[in-house]
């Protein structure tokens, strides 16, 4: 096992052996597909992609999440926890591509209460270490908001709407307001054939004029969007047109994201909102306690604040997701979360528990600007 | 400090015609020098202003790097090839020719949909079905992107596109794709069809003033010389804040 060769050689090497996790050491150049597939917009977009000497596409490591979840899927899978620092290439609109990072992910593990306050603790202290007084604590959930839509009783299409808008707040609000007040989707210029298919709701119908539609217009077979794929949401949209959000729901939606709590609060006010809402959270919310607990029993003297609204927006994130940022510190120093579908979208069989985190150390000097 | 003022104008097709028409016509006659192959001219009884002809593409380019001072090329291009576009140059003079709309385009036989909201919506399931993201084909990298963040969608991936990216979605090559259209013809005969609020950017090409190129005095009052007689031509400059400064602190 070797140890970090970065200027600052693995400054929080003891942190991380005490907490159980092992190094990893992962190459700078990686195959860019991964990456590209899956990772968030935001680092897509500020990816170094180069082309290898067989003509195969490969990025400057991004981040490390990625690579150390293809690490773990390779390499039999056993549950583990691990460490890392490093250099990240990404652009940026100001400074340097190239930042000093360090990190843990823990995958694998079925204890995820436990793993989860574990992680958060063990971020908070490596932050303090690195820069050092006090620190902020923002703290969400997307798995009590998806229990939340679906106590609701939302349609899936508007579920997956209003998961997709989770964590960003402009969005959320637009879409909110958008399911309030549903739009006409009659549309002149549909095929009559189509348009009489689906008044029938005749879906076999409707499916085999998309599909001869396709097929004449030169389509590959089963290159894209298939006949029935197109024809099953058309139908959908067509139903939901003519629904719209109740507004105590609405209400209830909205009351939702606008809580904003101590953590050693958040459950009795999560639990509040329930009751007064009439929804029933089950499993989630006795999680979501169980975790502040797990969490309390580990972290003291840091003020950790439960937004409900709280997110960061990839699809791979499932539940506690956290950005800790020093007190005198606009930029968060470290963001984290639960992101249990990541080891499905590379290649895992089935989905893997797997929380990690990664700390901002510093803007490397000297690098090219 | 007396350099001339270098002009970048493309150098084949409708657009340098165009380009060339549009000086004309505001008594800039523009001239290769050294015969129809050399890549430099110059403007007929004006020392002081130099012409160099460069793709469209490489006019932003050299723009954005301040090597030219002025150069005539559709916002399209700078928008997408300068990085943080505003500060480095400023569109002086929309020429009011070169039209173009970029704009995300899908199968008209995707009959469910027709907004961003749609897409949004599709992208979301796509991998979970296909085993793979919803693929865009574009040569418009960073349009792309800005105009899908702002409508909050994250997951898709761009397949680079450097010709006939209108029959990309029906080869299977991708889904979509973003790309420019000036009457819609094309799109209509590939089967593809424009979202309502898939019109990304309405381009037109543009005089276009560096802010970083080195100004001197001479160049400076050529620049206004130019932007003079292009207003009196009927096609007056709007020139930002920093652009104006920069002239006036170069007189």
């Amino acid at each position: 096992m070797s140890l970090p060769e970065t200027a600052t050689a693995g400054r929080l090497h003891d942190l991380f052996a005490e907490a159980g996790a092992r190094w990893i050491d992962v190459p700078v150049l990686h195959p860019a597909d991964p990456f590209l597939e899956t990772a968030g917009e935001d680092v897509r977009r500020r990816m170094f992609v180069t082309e290898g000497p067989r003509g195969e596409r490969l990025a400057l490591r991004p981040d490390f999440t990625i690579p150390v979840c293809l690490h773990h899927l390779a390499g039999g899978r056993i549950p583990m926890r691990y460490w890392y620092e490093g250099l990240v290439f990404r652009r940026h609109e100001r400074g340097t591509p190239e930042r000093l990072e360090t990190g843990y992910e823990d995958i694998g593990r079925i204890d995820r209460v436990s793993a989860d306050a574990e992680a958060l603790a063990l971020a908070l202290a490596g932050v303090k270490a690195v820069a050092g007084g006090p620190v902020r604590v923002r703290l969400g959930d997307i798995g009590l908001f998806a229990a939340l839509l679906a106590a609701l009783g939302l349609p899936e299409p508007w579920r997956r709407r209003l998961r997709r808008s989770f964590g960003l707040r402009d969005l959320m609000a637009a879409n909110l307001d958008r399911l309030a007040s549903p739009r006409d989707r009659a549309r002149a210029d549909l095929d009559p054939a189509l348009s009489a298919a689906a008044e029938r709701q005749d879906r076999a119908a409707v499916i085999d004029l998309i599909a001869a539609r396709l097929a004449d217009e030169g389509y590959v077979e089963g290159a894209g969007r298939t006949a029935a794929e197109i024809a099953d949401r058309f139908l959908d949209q067509r139903a939901l047109a003519e629904t719209r959000l109740e507004p105590e729901t609405l209400a209830a939606l909205r009351s939702f994201l606008s809580l904003d709590a101590d953590l050693r609060d958040a459950a009795d006010r999560v639990a509040g909102f329930a009751s007064g809402a009439g929804v029933d959270l089950g499993e989630s919310l006795a999680t979501f306690a169980a975790r502040n607990e797990a969490i309390a029993g580990l972290v003291n003297g840091s003020r950790i604040g439960f937004e409900a609204a709280f997110g960061r927006p990839l699809d791979y994130y499932t539940g506690i997701v956290f950005e800790i940022a020093a007190a005198n510190d606009d930029r968060p120093r470290a963001g984290g979360g639960r992101y249990d579908r990541l080891m499905q979208m590379l290649g895992a069989p089935e989905p893997v528990p797997a929380i990690g985190f990664a700390i901002r150390l510093d803007d490397v000097p000297g690098a090219c600007q | 400090m007396s350099g001339p003022l270098v002009i970048a104008i493309p150098s084949k097709g409708r657009l340098q015609e165009q380009s060339e028409a549009a000086f004309a016509a505001a008594g800039f006659a523009v001239e290769k020098r050294g015969g129809q192959r050399n890549y430099r001219g110059g403007v007929v009884g004006r020392g002081d202003v130099e012409i160099a002809f460069l793709s469209a593409s490489e006019i932003a380019r050299e723009v954005a790097a301040g090597s030219v001072h002025l150069g005539v090329t559709g916002e399209d291009l700078v928008r997408e090839t300068i990085l943080d576009a505003d500060r480095r140059v400023a569109l002086a003079v929309p020429l009011g020719f070169g039209h173009a709309d970029v704009v995300v385009a899908v199968p008209e036989v995707w009959v469910d949909v027709w907004t961003m909201e749609d897409l949004d919506d599709v992208a979301a399931g796509f991998l979970q079905r296909h085993g793979r993201r919803l693929r865009i084909a574009t040569k418009y990298w960073n349009l792309t992107q800005r105009h899908f963040a702002r409508h909050g969608i994250a997951l898709y991936r761009i397949v680079e596109s450097l010709g006939a990216t209108e029959g990309a979605p029906a080869a299977g090559l991708a889904d979509l794709i973003v790309d420019i259209t000036t009457t819609g013809s094309t799109l209509r005969a590939n089967h593809l069809k424009v979202l309502d609020d898939g019109v990304i950017l309405r381009s037109q090409a543009n005089l276009v003033i560096s802010l970083g190129a080195d100004w001197s005095t001479a160049s400076a009052s050529a620049a206004r010389a130019v932007f003079d007689a292009l207003a009196k031509a009927g096609l007056p400059a709007d020139l930002p804040e920093p652009a104006r400064r920069l002239l006036e602190d170069a007189a």
